[in-house]
């Protein structure tokens, strides 16, 4: 096994220093060589210590896989189906007439050995394959050829088993490699020198397909995508030539822009926020939105806008306030690239694309773009722009009410307290994973940490749901409390609100539940811990308001009763007393 | 510095080098056979050329390389 450091690698990689990046690994193994050391590699090494198995040893790295390692740790198995198909057994297939039967015999090797790794390890598993061969267009004109039966059989194996797998992940390579031109990805001359099937830029293909890929393990996608109007929505300037004079739907150019419009109305329709800032009169955006015949996106698409003669950073910074989403989770479109650089300097937290001059290439561009993408969504990501539009009223409601507890108790607040069952897993570890705000400690746990966690015997945890007049508003908590057998302590691993519902103390709510249950399992002191990032102040408080003691203020038997537990928390630590705990905020949930 | 020393640099970013007009492969620790076959990818992704299989073992040094360039007009 050939061990990368980053002090090995080419520069341009950079040490990322965070804790949790450093622990993170991904081992490589290839049924070519990979080229350790490779500077098309940069992608990936500079956030994870990269591992490679030597190209034969492929089959016992999976076979041999450890069932304890980090849940941080993903293994890659990258295959070229020449090597491990012969070509002599190609005539047979085709012979035989290709019968499942043959396939699964030929692919029998790789699926086990992928078999054994997915039942004996929890961690997740990147299966990239290519298959080498490119026939010419006769071998295609009366039948497909025998090596893309192999190719379409292993993939469908593959997605059979994926379906009851939690941590497989597909990477069918030629897909990403047809985009640069399969000539540019394959030498055969580094696999005749080195046993190594691709190109320098096949490799750089595969480090960036399989970096795309782990960044989504860790990092939530882009939630907000803000919008140009003139010569972004539409062709032309609408001040300058009017509503009948822009370019949208027409032949050439203006179908480009409808199209790039439907790409947006898609991503919409899948739960990403859409908001306009443009330097425009706003009543004849709104007019061109309502007439124009040939508009797709629609007045009610827009959850937020700017549209103002003021500075675009500015304006952005004030969406991110209205909407309540951190400027991390924006992407900013412009064709202009004077406004792109002047947010980028700005806000270097956004999202800023260097998006194409020719606007026939942005349908395709945004669509394969991997911001906004995810591995799946949820019923919440359907919802989410209703969801957002409630809270804009609350908002509303609630400060022309002065925000007081006779304003909470006639919306009709419903929380639900429902268990972590299978079901609700990924929504479970989305929260863990994307909310900032309201989190103590913003424990990024993933879908595998959450499952065992909820099956421990003596884990308390739970989603809270809530319904109130402005809405159902989804899964919007999660509480997570964990204690030793037989132990009186038990820690607040996990609390957190999502920020579109805050305001309504239903955080209060679900440490009373939390308290409750905790009870029952004779646990008589609830440890917390807040521990502060740039975005979760509006937790500071939390604790101290509803009833924890600060340490510093901690008798001498209540820190010898948690003390075993004190070990690792960098956080300020706060403890419940729950015999005597009275939560406060609860009148609006006691009807 | 010239375009090869910037490329051997970062191939080899924790090897202080000054003149490496005499480096070879093995005169550090980190330049393996494996490094060079690396190195000389960049190589040829860097300056658009490619080496030929039996040119894959035989520049062995930062003399061989630039002789090869040289004969494709190029000056690293």
């Amino acid at each position: 096994m050939l061990v990368l450091k980053n002090s090995d690698t080419p520069s341009g990689v950079r040490d990322t220093g965070t804790e949790s990046q450093a622990q993170r690994r991904i081992t490589l193994a290839g049924t070519s060589f990979l080229l350790p050391g490779n500077s098309a590699w940069q992608r990936l090494g500079g956030d994870y210590a990269l591992e490679f198995g030597e190209f034969a040893e492929w089959s016992s790295l999976l076979l041999n896989s450890q069932p304890n390692s980090s849940e941080a740790d993903t293994f890659a198995f990258v295959v070229f189906l020449q090597d491990i198909i012969s070509s002599e057994s190609i005539p047979a297939l085709i012979e035989g007439g290709a019968s499942p039967e043959d396939l699964e015999r030929i692919l029998q090797p790789v699926l086990m050995a992928i078999d054994r790794f997915d039942s004996q390890s929890s961690n997740r598993l990147i299966v990239a394959w290519s298959n080498a061969q490119c026939p010419g267009a006769v071998e295609y004109g009366r039948q497909v050829p025998p090596w893309d039966l192999v190719c379409s059989g292993l993939e469908a194996r593959l997605r059979e088993r994926q379906a009851r797998s939690k941590t497989l992940f597909l990477l069918p390579l030629d897909k990403f490699f047809a985009e640069v031109g399969r000539e540019n990805c394959f030498d055969s001359r580094n696999y005749y020198a080195a046993h190594c099937r691709l190109s320098q830029r096949g490799v750089a293909v595969l480090a960036t397909q399989i970096a795309e890929l782990t960044n989504r393990f860790f990092c939530a996608p882009k939630k907000v995508l803000v919008l140009d109007c003139d010569n972004t929505l539409w062709g032309g300037v609408l001040g300058e030539d009017g509503i009948a004079g822009i370019r949208l739907g027409q032949d050439g150019a203006g179908t480009a822009f409808s199209d790039f419009q439907r790409v947006v109305r898609n991503l919409a329709q899948k739960g990403v926020l859409l908001a306009l800032a443009s330097k425009n009169d706003e009543a004849i955006v709104w007019q061109a939105f309502d007439e124009h015949p040939s508009m797709i996106l629609r007045r009610s698409d827009i959850l937020a806008f700017r549209i103002n003669w003021r500075d675009k950073s500015d304006n952005l910074a004030e969406l991110a306030d209205e909407l309540g989403v951190a400027l991390n989770s924006f992407v900013f479109w412009d064709d202009n690239p004077l406004e792109r650089d002047s947010v980028r300097a700005r806000l270097p937290e956004v999202t800023v694309p260097d998006v194409p001059r020719e606007v026939w290439r942005w349908p395709n561009w945004l669509e394969s773009s991997n911001w906004f993408a995810t591995f799946g969504n949820t019923a919440e990501d359907f919802r989410r722009s209703e969801m957002y539009r409630s809270r804009a009223r609350f908002r509303l409601e609630s400060e022309q009410s002065g925000g007081d507890s006779e304003f909470l108790k006639s919306i009709q607040l419903r929380p639900v307290l429902l268990p972590v069952s299978e079901a609700l897993v990924s929504r479970a570890a989305q929260l863990a994973m994307k909310t900032n705000q309201f989190n103590l400690r913003t424990c990024r746990h993933g879908e595998l940490a959450i499952r065992q966690i909820s099956n421990e015997e003596n884990a308390v945890s739970f989603l809270v749901g809530l319904q109130d007049k402005f809405g159902d508003h989804g899964n919007v908590g999660l509480v997570i409390a964990r204690c030793k057998r037989n132990h009186k302590v038990a820690f607040l691993d996990t609390f957190l609100v999502s920020c579109r519902v805050l305001g309504r103390h239903l955080e209060a709510w679900m440490l009373d539940q939390c308290a409750q249950q905790l009870r029952t399992k004779q646990v008589s002191v609830l440890l917390a811990e807040f521990v502060p990032t740039d975005r979760n102040q509006v937790a500071a408080t939390f604790l101290p308001e509803h009833g924890f003691i600060s340490e510093a203020q901690w008798n001498p038997d209540l820190r010898n009763m948690v003390e075993p537990l004190l070990n690792g928390h960098g956080g300020r630590l706060f403890a419940l007393d729950l015999a005597n705990a009275a939560v406060p905020y609860l009148d609006a949930y006691a009807q | 510095m010239t375009r090869l020393e910037d490329l051997l640099r970062q191939q080899f970013p924790s090897v202080p080098l000054n003149d490496i007009s005499d480096l070879h492969v093995g005169s550090f620790h980190e330049w393996s056979s494996l490094a060079h076959f690396n190195f000389l990818l960049l190589v040829e992704e860097s300056f658009q050329i490619q080496f030929t299989v039996d040119e894959m073992s035989e520049l062995r040094s930062i003399h061989d390389i630039r002789a090869r360039l040289a004969t494709a007009g190029i000056e690293a």
